[in-house]
């Protein structure tokens, strides 16, 4: 009996070699698979202008507002609408911008169009609108 | 077959006779041989078991490493394709080519449409997205769009000057006012100048075209005016001015407006 089970343990060399090569390139692997999926993560984010909430909030952070400015029409021009607040940020301050330049030069049409924007707007961007005061502020717009 | 003894009927497996009790020459040489078959039958089936499990542990191994290193070929091959940036803005560049060939006819309604509302930011921004400046298709709108682009960089600009935004190399203020100088003082060459190299009545700058860049160029004017608070006179004659001389001004009316650290008090 105890001669049979020996007989059985004896395994082949060959096997043993493949096995051990099987390890070797399963370790090798996990580099070569993290480095695919990142630069294919990659080259999907960078397939587009578009800009995520997270993204516009570090605009934010930095009072990039002319990059929150482009990540809106980037998204709305690929069909990317969930970072709603932002996006109404975006769209105030353009508005306020504008209406600052017509306002300022008698353009009463167009500065009154730019205000109705502007309450739009504000009505979208929820906690968003303490930005909208500091827009203000920034534009010297009552 | 018979008992030899005593001619009772005997089988070949009977290897006594079950009548006399005497033994069955034949059956002990047929029990031998089914023996030695059945011996032999057995090595042979160890033997074919053995050999078969060791190959098919060797063929199985053996497939697996063959396909680890084709899932590696292809991994090493996307990865190397995509850590490249020639490369992948070419697959871009592919990609956004063969989605404008697509909705060519929706494009060009929606350049319709902002040309005619003035809408310089957006359609800066669509042309970029769609890679519209480089595509022969537009040709005639090449104008149009350094307008627009320049109209958008001018805004840029000035939004980061109000804003207190300084890029990401620190760039400040007298840069922003450089960059609109360079804008404002090269507008003449490739947004109304002789640039593109067209006749002066080419649809490039006549007819809708036309009345677009003039008032891009007035709302540009307004703008930076505004923004610099320049009088009627400054704002109409920096079109006409040296860059560095603008660049100057600009910089010296933003010190006065947009004191540093303005924009976080």
């Amino acid at each position: 009996m105890s001669k049979k089970k020996k007989e059985k343990k004896k395994s082949d060399p060959v096997v043993a070699l493949l096995d051990l090569i099987i390890v070797v390139m399963i370790f090798v692997m996990i580099p070569v698979g993290y480095n695919f999926f990142f630069y294919l993560s990659r080259a999907n984010t960078f397939s587009s202008f578009t800009q995520d909430a997270s993204r516009m909030s570090f605009d934010l952070t930095r009072n990039d507002y002319a990059s929150l400015i482009q990540g809106r029409y980037m998204n709305e021009f690929n069909g990317i609408n969930d970072a709603v607040s932002y996006h109404a940020l975006a769209e105030y301050t353009e508005a306020v911008s504008e209406y600052k330049v017509y306002y300022s030069k008698g353009y009463t049409d167009k500065a009154d169009k730019q205000k109705k924007i502007m309450d739009n707007s504000r009505k979208k961007m929820g906690n968003l609108e303490i930005f909208a005061d500091k827009v203000d502020v920034m534009f010297d717009i009552e | 077959m018979k008992c030899k003894y005593c001619g009772y009927n005997i089988g070949l497996e009977d290897k006594y006779c079950p009548h006399c009790g005497k033994l069955n020459d034949q059956a002990a040489q047929h029990i031998a041989d089914m023996e030695h078959y059945e011996a032999d039958y057995e090595q042979t089936k160890e033997t074919v078991i053995t050999k078969s499990t060791k190959f098919n542990g060797r063929t199985g191994r053996i497939a697996v490493i063959a396909l680890l290193l084709m899932l590696m070929a292809v991994a090493l091959n996307i990865t190397h394709k995509y850590s490249d940036i020639e490369t992948r803005e070419k697959i871009k560049k592919e990609k956004t080519e063969k989605a404008v060939e697509k909705n060519r006819r929706n494009i060009n309604a929606t350049l319709k449409e902002m040309e005619e509302h003035r809408e310089y930011l957006a359609m800066s921004y669509f042309v970029t997205n769609h890679r519209l400046r480089g595509d022969d298709n537009y040709d005639e709108y090449m104008r149009v769009f350094t307008a627009a682009i320049s109209y958008k960089s001018i805004y840029e600009d000035i939004l980061n000057i109000v804003d207190g935004y300084e890029g990401y190399e620190d760039d400040g203020k007298e840069q922003w006012c450089n960059e609109i100088a360079i804008y404002i003082t090269d507008w003449n060459s490739y947004v109304s100048g002789e640039f593109w190299d067209d006749s002066p009545t080419s649809p490039m700058h006549s007819g809708t075209h036309g009345e677009f860049l003039a008032d891009c160029r007035k709302d540009t004017q307004d703008m930076v005016q505004v923004y610099f608070k320049l009088t009627d006179e400054e704002a109409e004659a920096m079109w006409t001015m040296e860059q560095e001389a603008l660049s100057a001004k600009l910089y010296e009316k933003c010190r006065e407006l947009y004191p540093e650290g303005n924009a976080d008090e």
